[in-house]
């Protein structure tokens, strides 16, 4: 604390002069943290070399240097997993509190790697024959093994992501708001599919208290897909007269997650739940205006987002008070 | 000058500190009770989840209430007219100025918008004004304009990104006021460019701490490390070059002082994090590390010692062996460094916006599907660490 305040607070009588002692003493040998530095710069490093091998051995795959290449890479992930494994704590069902940062960024790097490896001896001979879906699937399973064995958030992500991959499409927010292509139904209905199963398992991970604190990352990716997929499959059926069954959905969805949310009193899935349904309530509002085809409508349009965008704006500021004040 | 209730917000202070101490088991529940009495905050702030909310719902209602406005008046030519666009920005700071003061909103999303919203309705107006004018020096007059207008936003409401805009809107008013000069304006740019970041910097610096600057310390942090970042470019070999021969319209541009360019480009951002560790300065530290990676890229796309990718491997390798020594070094803390979190403040929003971003960063490569080499996502997923 700045001397001025602390010399304020003493004075005024608000805080005993023992405290303020201890307060000068921290003041005089204040430590400096280097901790953020040093972890950017693992990950960093993590990136930088598994990308790096990757487009190595993906250039000289038929090059005669290609098995050392791979040699090398099996040795990084080889040995990656040896020092994780050796550094490692006892499995438990609650959280278990890594190492270090160190552990964590060099077991990133022997799942990488290790990918990096399948990826090569597919592509080179063909371990997975034409079966892709076994080579999509076997590490998925490694690495969901990975993430609950080791305790590893950002695998569990990875592992997601490769979950999805198996099934066939891409998972993360990012991709499907900006990049999708919703173009069949069955593509729907895997987002949709693996959203409820992520939000399941999100669940189920609380109920059962097993790594209880993987249902952030679980719901997280659950959450964007089942709604963002009701939405594309709404607007996919859009002439037919039971699209509206996909906006049902929705809101049933929003219901859910909206009083999970509350119990939970985590306000980013307030946010995300508010935001969807008012997206959806929209697309309804709008559409029932516009068949309405007068120029009348078109202001009522206006007006109703801006009446309607206030009424959120209370209703955000309420939810935030009512959280509070809990 | 500046919008907020000023009490509040000395009062803001006082009660982040106390908390700190607080945690750290510096103070006892009842001293904090107390303080937290005796400096009372009245302002309306959720928490960043809430405030994005607002910001994009008040985003919305703005650009919904001016369509509307906009939909009666069609008819009209007014719409086009730079006094309108000046009267729709007046419009939105009166009720900025309203939300600050009737109803205490501090970073609640809301003045955010309206801070943003009107200061781009009110640039728009010049913008238009300059062009019905003809004006010879539009560049130039434009911004100008925005520096002008970006002071007083700034000063009013101390936004940090307000202030990151004004001061580069600045560098830019430099810049092509400096160009007009014929003959040796671009030569001297570099060095008019250096000495003003340099000033710029060292003002900031003396600032700090000051009565008068206690509520911009982030303004003054922001413009520490802009300022930083644009006295390395301003000696960058690569920009000096590029910028030089893009202006001179000249296909093969000598630069002249060359050496002088490539000791600043490399040894620079160096001297930054000596310094940084010298003075124990986060802002310097982070910057020169920040700039390391730029003179690297600098000096790669001149000299091509090996192919990229063995390049990134071998970075890649050094970063991890330079982390694991200094880690290995700091194990028990040296010269008042250590590698441990000395202040725990925020850490569950950390990991909260941390694994976002990561889970966020790596979307850009999407696994490809089946038939494509390489299908499985080698170089996906996130690195966030479950040590939280």
């Amino acid at each position: 604390m700045n001397t001025q305040y602390s010399k304020r607070l003493l004075d005024e009588g608000l805080i005993t002069p023992e405290s303020y002692k201890k307060i000068r003493q921290k003041q005089s040998n204040l430590l400096f943290s280097v901790h953020w530095e040093i972890k950017t710069v693992l990950y960093l490093g993590v990136m930088l070399l598994s990308t790096g091998l990757g487009i190595l051995i993906y250039k000289n795959i038929d090059t005669i240097g290609h098995q050392v290449i791979l040699l090398m890479i099996a040795a990084i992930s080889a040995g990656c997993f040896f020092y994780c494994f050796k550094h490692k704590k006892p499995f438990s069902k609650a959280q278990v509190k890594s190492p270090g940062s160190l552990f964590d960024y060099i077991l990133l790097l022997g799942c990488l790697s290790f990918l990096s490896f399948l990826g090569y001896l597919q592509v080179q001979y063909g371990v997975f024959g034409q079966n892709y879906g076994l080579a999509t699937f076997i590490p998925m399973l490694v690495l969901f093994y990975v993430a609950y064995d080791y305790d590893h958030l950002g695998i569990l992500s990875l592992a997601i992501t490769n979950l999805a991959l198996w099934l066939g499409v891409t998972v993360t927010p990012f991709y499907l708001l900006y990049k999708n292509n919703f173009d069949s139904e069955r593509v729907i209905y895997t987002y949709f599919g693996i959203g409820l199963l992520l939000i399941g398992a999100a669940h189920l991970s609380e109920k059962f208290t097993f790594k209880k604190h993987f249902r952030f990352t679980y719901l997280h990716f659950g959450v964007h897909m089942a709604f963002i997929s009701l939405l594309s499959g709404y607007f996919y059926n859009y002439e037919q007269p039971l699209s509206i069954v996909w906006l049902f959905m929705l809101f049933i969805l929003a219901f859910y997650c909206y009083t999970d949310a509350v119990k939970h009193k985590s306000f980013y899935f307030i946010l995300l739940v508010v935001l969807y349904s008012y997206i959806a309530l929209s697309v309804v509002v709008v559409r029932g205006l516009i068949t309405m085809d007068s120029e009348g409508a078109l202001y009522i349009v206006f007006l109703y987002f801006i009446v309607s965008a206030i009424g959120m704006v209370l209703v955000l500021i309420n939810l935030n008070k009512k959280f509070k004040a809990k | 000058m500046i919008a907020y209730h000023k009490i509040w917000l000395y009062n803001l202070l006082v009660q982040e500190q106390v908390e700190k101490e607080y945690r750290t088991g510096n103070l006892t529940d009842a001293e904090l009770k107390n303080v937290m009495e005796k400096y009372p905050v009245g302002f309306y702030t959720p928490n960043v989840f809430i405030r994005v909310g607002l910001f994009l719902l008040t985003c919305v209602i703005i650009s919904f209430a001016y369509g509307l406005v906009t939909l009666i008046l069609i008819d009209t030519k007014l719409i086009v007219k730079p006094g309108y666009f000046l009267f729709l920005g007046v419009t939105v700071y009166i009720a900025l100025e309203f939300v600050i003061k009737n109803m205490n909103h501090f970073r609640s999303g809301v003045d955010d918008a309206l801070i943003w919203i009107s200061s781009g309705l009110i640039l728009s107006a010049f913008y238009l004004y300059t062009d019905a004018q003809d004006m010879r020096q539009q560049d130039l007059a434009i911004a100008g304009f925005m520096v002008v207008l970006g002071c007083y936003f700034s000063l009013r409401f101390a936004d940090v990104l307000m202030t990151a805009a004004t001061f580069l809107s600045f560098i830019a008013f430099i810049f092509i006021l400096w160009n007009q000069i014929p003959g040796w304006g671009l030569i001297t740019m570099p060095f008019l460019m250096m000495a003003i970041t340099a000033g710029s910097y060292l003002l900031c610096r003396f600032g700090r701490h000051k009565a008068i600057t206690v509520h911009y310390s982030n303004c003054l942090i922001a413009l520490q490390v802009l300022s930083l970042l644009v006295l390395y470019l301003a000696g960058n070999y690569f920009i000096v070059q590029t910028l030089g021969s893009d202006i001179a319209s000249d296909k093969t541009p000598q630069v002249p002082f060359a050496p002088f360019f490539w000791t600043w480009t490399i040894v620079l951002p160096f001297i930054y994090i000596g310094a940084g560790i010298k003075k124990k300065d986060v802002t310097l530290l982070r910057t020169g590390l920040l700039l390391v990676a730029a003179a690297a890229f600098t000096f790669r796309n001149y000299y091509h010692l090996m192919p990229i990718e063995a390049t990134l491997a071998l970075i890649g390798a050094t970063l991890l062996l330079a982390a694991y020594g200094i880690m290995k070094y700091l194990k028990t803390p040296k010269h008042g460094f250590t590698y441990e979190i000395v202040d725990e403040e925020n850490i569950m929003d950390k990991l909260k916006i941390e694994s976002l971003i990561v889970s966020e960063t790596f979307s850009g490569t999407p696994a490809a599907a089946e038939g494509t080499r390489f299908g499985d996502g080698n170089f996906g997923g996130g690195g966030t660490s479950s040590n939280f």
